[in-house]
């Protein structure tokens, strides 16, 4: 009898037990994902608001009204100062009183007028590189709507009513919120793994309470088991509290299909349980497995998933190493779920070759379990 | 499907681990129903060969067979007809009680029709019922082990394997642990266990003797005493301490040890030797005894040729002080509304060996720490070492030495790395520290294996590197908790030779002990029970002045069959297994009584009043304190 289900209701009630006891663990794996998505949903906020301008209009015409009106009008930036000239600009900008500043030269309007090219010239304090990186988007982001603008009213006054207005798909604000919450379901699974589930056989093994269970009929299949599925009940617990805290702070949608959400969800969380599991059974030591767990599984969930650093933009051979990690595909597949609401249909290559890590973990772990002493 | 006359075998088994050999080509066979005792020196091979058969260690080479069923190829089968209870606690601590035993009932598909009735009754037969919502790990030492044994017994195995099961468990305990074995053989059930303890060694039906990886030596009690050919003098030095140490130099220290409050001399010729002593000791109590597997145990040797370079080295460990060592008026601590120490007061001089007793929990270990500055007492004041032990606690840390309950070197560091580290705790460098690394060394016997990994140490070797981390600063007042506690008898021999040592050279020695004929080394004894100091004094006092109930020994075969009718007797207040006999605690001297019994159904028994031994002494207080509980 491999597998009888007694004993392994006994070993899941067991574990239970566990957890519910210690409440300091079953705290840390309510509180995480609370946690992970307050800090990083207001921290890790990528969107910059109300960014300090200056602004030389050397013109002052409509023309040039129009484009500062057009950058005060928007809520990245807020035209907190009007200078004379470049050396004003300067010290405001020394002083940080400034972050961007545009100069509009004198002759703007009239090269407008005449249909020719103009120029306007943006300074941006680059010493954060992040910040300065972003405002130059929304720069550029709002130049091309002026020139769209320009356009327009060119074609309108030949007496054809065009609107264009540029848009970003999925995530028209951009909003970084929105892509937190996926990748904030990851890492929660990852941590779980790394917390919880790395140290659970090696526990047994340090406490010499192994040496007793081993002595009993219970197989490995019984053994694994057990230890996961109530690690499993925190994860979707956990699934749960991420998703709804996402609508309720940030707004977060939720496009999808729940049902193809919680399926995708639970292969990765088996396949992380599980990978925390085979870390315990090899190391039987729980501050060395938990350690490794951190490292190989919580960290490469945060930087290699595409969560907070785009995998196209890495270089080539790390690139290749995200796709060892299977918090790769799973981001993939959320960010599609979440944000796109697609369906399988789309996302089946990546959920072919998270089920196919799964399947590995699962194997792993009950071929490295020895109910033996060594 | 019968496995045959044995209900376990084990044929040709060895298994090495690297260089060491823990077991070599060892076979035995058990028949069904009894005890099968396997004892011998730490690393002899015991938890080897209980592990092997138990199908949780695959050997290196041969088999072994558990009703039949082999170890290694047909595990589920053995598991199903096995228990095995480890020598490390191997329960869940935040699982109460009933959720331990029901786990294990589920593991091992007990029939759940039936399966409450058979919980309470292993509740009831235990005494452990009152306690059955208590969390495992807030049981005492005792109550782990009964515990341990019920989870084991749940699903009505055929054959129990038990790992040194009352390592550390006082003798109530032990007692009532007994109780329940004899119980299970009574059934039918038998019963493959180690032990530390001699005397249980002898209770057993058949025992074998293992020494390095071997079985040296197997056989009822009875033969193996008399394969040994081994006879003993029991000399009775009448309070001179130094008796011991003129014998060892006089006849030979292999062959002189002391026991309880007796000096054994192991010979093969008893008239020579006998007259030989006579001529030597005229004042000492001189007289043949029965010989014991205590005295095979120590003839086998277990580096207690060595100890005569040790003891030369302890005087220089000492302060040689004289006068108050500790006096304590009142210590009482409580954690939140639970006594834990009860209003204890001592006075101890320079160079007594001050002993405490008591059950698992009664509240040594928090005595303990409380002279020593580590736990602020709840209430009362004294001094330690001339230091006073409320205002300044820190300042006895550096006066004393103390050995804790657990093992707390650091098993990550090497041997000589564990001494450095301690040393420069208290402020040893350069030649001094050298100087005390070398000597700890030779103390503990580790000069060869100075460089190993303090993990790799076992048994006897890690009781005595830690009593000589502890010693290093040459403490004048050393606090030792259970510092033998589950060590072979002559590593324990060993290491209450260094103890007399140290209290000859000035240095006050407080050491606890569930161990009673340990307790007989020390000149003083306090017996603690529920937080309170229940009795105090010399051993002899303890023995004669303060026992009032008589002791009869008996001695039969199966003398627990007899237990339930003998405590039935007019005037028995009490009947317990002592080695292979039973002691009954009774008020009337002769045991009349008890003669009549044995005569009434014809059968063989040696009945005689004989003196109270320290366990009785024991046994019989606790009980008095406990209310009689029976």
């Amino acid at each position: 009898m491999i597998f009888n289900p007694r004993r392994l209701k006994a070993m899941v009630i067991k574990e239970f037990i566990h957890i519910l006891r210690d409440w300091r663990s079953l705290f840390l794996a309510i509180a995480i994902p609370v946690m992970l998505i307050l800090l990083f949903g207001y921290a890790l906020n990528t969107d910059l608001k109300n960014i300090p301008t200056a602004v030389a209009d050397l013109s002052g015409t409509p023309q040039s009204r129009e484009l500062v009106s057009l950058f005060d009008g928007s809520a990245y930036f807020n035209v907190s100062s009007r200078v004379a000239g470049y050396n004003d600009m300067q010290s405001l900008m020394r002083k940080k009183k400034a972050l961007v500043g545009v100069i509009i030269k004198k002759d703007f309007a009239e090269k407008i007028l005449r249909g020719e090219p103009t120029e306007v010239q943006v300074l941006i304090d680059g010493s954060d590189a992040n910040t300065g990186r972003m405002a130059l988007n929304y720069v550029q982001a709002l130049s091309v709507i002026y020139n769209t603008k320009l356009t327009a009213q060119a074609v309108r006054s030949d007496g054809v009513k065009i609107n264009v207005l540029p848009r970003a798909w999925y995530n028209q604000g951009m909003v970084s919120t929105y892509m937190i919450v996926p990748g904030i379901l990851a890492i929660v699974m990852a941590v779980i793994a790394a917390m919880l589930a790395s140290v659970t056989v090696a526990r047994e093994w340090e406490t010499g309470t192994m040496e007793q269970l081993i002595s009993t009929p219970v197989t490995r299949l019984e053994l694994t088991f057990g230890k996961f599925i109530p690690l499993y009940c925190i994860g979707l617990a956990d699934i749960i509290i991420a998703v709804w805290l996402g609508r309720l702070v940030f707004g977060v949608p939720m496009r999808g299909n729940p049902a193809l959400l919680f399926f995708v969800a639970t292969m990765f969380l088996t396949g992380v349980l599980f990978f925390g599991l085979l870390l315990s059974i090899t190391m039987k030591k729980q501050v060395l497995a938990n350690q490794i767990a951190l490292v190989t599984g919580f960290l490469p969930t945060m930087i290699l998933s595409g969560f907070v650093f785009t995998i196209a933009n890495m270089p080539l051979p790390i690139q290749f190493l995200t796709y060892i990690f299977p918090a790769r595909y799973f981001v993939a597949m959320l960010k599609s779920i979440y944000l796109k609401g697609v369906g399988i249909e789309i996302i089946y290559v990546n959920f072919l070759f998270l089920c196919a890590y799964t399947l590995i973990m699962i194997v792993a772990a009950n071929r490295r379990l020895k109910l033996r002493l060594n | 499907m019968d496995g045959g006359v044995f209900a376990v075998s084990a044929d040709g088994i060895t298994k090495r681990y690297g260089e060491t050999c823990a077991v070599e080509n060892v076979s035995l066979k058990a028949g069904r129903g009894g005890i099968y005792g396997l004892i011998g020196p730490d690393g002899a091979g015991k938890t080897t060969m209980l592990r092997v058969i138990a199908g949780i260690l695959k050997p290196d080479s041969g088999e072994a067979f558990v009703c039949g069923h082999s170890s290694e190829h047909e595990q589920t089968a053995v598991k199903n007809s096995i228990a095995y209870m480890s020598q490390k606690f191997g329960l869940y601590p935040d699982l109460s009680v009933l959720e331990n035993i029901k786990l294990y009932a589920d593991l091992y598909g007990v029939e759940k029709h039936g399966m409450r009735e058979r919980i309470d009754e292993l509740l009831d037969f235990s005494y452990m019922k009152p306690f059955k919502h208590r969390h495992a790990g807030k049981l005492s030492g005792g109550m782990k082990q009964k515990l341990q044994l019920i989870c084991a017994l749940v699903h009505k195995p055929e054959v129990l394997l038990l790992d040194e099961p009352t390592n550390g468990v006082d003798p109530v305990s032990r007692r009532d642990f007994w109780r329940i074995l004899y119980g299970l053989v009574a059934e039918g059930m038998t019963i493959l266990m180690s032990t530390a303890y001699l005397d249980e060694a002898e209770r057993c039906n058949v025992i074998g003797l293992m020494h390095r990886g071997k079985i040296i030596a197997e056989g009822t009690p009875e033969e193996v005493i008399e394969k040994s050919g081994i006879k003993v003098i029991s000399v009775k030095d009448g309070g001179d301490r130094s008796l011991v140490k003129r014998l060892k130099s006089y006849i030979g220290s292999d062959r002189v040890h002391a026991y309880g409050d007796r000096i054994r001399v192991l010979t093969s010729d008893i008239d020579k030797d006998v007259e030989k002593l006579i001529t030597f000791a005229p004042e000492a109590e001189i007289e043949p005894d029965r010989s014991m597997l205590e005295d095979i145990f120590m003839s086998i040797g277990g580096g207690a040729d060595a100890d005569e370079n040790i003891l030369s080295l302890i005087a220089d460990g000492a302060g040689g002080k004289t006068g108050t060592a500790l006096e304590v008026r009142g210590l009482t601590k409580r954690f939140g509304d639970f006594t834990a120490v009860n209003n204890i007061s001592l006075t101890v001089p320079y160079g007594e060996i001050f002993g405490f007793l008591g059950p698992n929990g009664a509240g040594k270990s928090t005595t303990i720490k409380m002279l020593c500055g580590l736990l602020p007492a709840t209430s009362g004041e004294g001094m330690v070492g001339g230091v006073d032990i409320v205002h300044s606690p820190e300042t006895i840390k550096s006066k004393i030495g103390y050995m804790s309950q657990k093992f707390s070197l650091y098993e990550d560091l090497k041997v000589y790395e564990n001494i450095d580290f301690y040393g420069g705790i208290y402020g040893l460098t350069g030649a001094e520290l050298a100087k005390r690394r070398d000597w700890s060394l030779k103390l503990a016997g580790l000069e060869d294996r100075k460089n190993l990994m303090t993990s790799e140490l076992v048994g006897g070797w890690r009781q005595r590197l830690a009593l000589a981390c502890a010693i290093l600063h040459k403490p004048s007042i050393v606090f030792l908790d259970e510092p033998t506690s589950g060590a072979d008898p002559a590593s324990r021999r060993l290491f209450w030779a260094i103890i007399n040592e140290l209290a000859g050279s000035g240095v006050t020695v407080f050491v606890s002990t569930h161990y009673m004929e340990e307790a007989e080394y020390c000149d003083r004894l306090a017996l603690i029970f529920r937080g309170d100091m229940i009795a105090m004094g010399k051993p002899s006092e303890l023995k004669t002045s303060q026992m009032q109930d008589k002791i009869i020994e008996v001695l039969t075969s199966n003398p627990f069959l007899h237990m339930e009718a003998l405590s039935k007797l007019d005037g028995v207040l009490d009947v317990s297994l002592f080695g292979a006999g039973l002691h009954v605690r009774t008020a009337d001297a002769e045991g009349l009584n008890i003669k009549k019994y044995f005569a009434d159904k014809h059968i063989d028994a040696q009945v005689q009043r004989i003196e109270a031994t320290m366990e009785d002494v024991f046994v019989s207080m606790i009980e008095k304190a406990d209310g009689g509980k029976k």
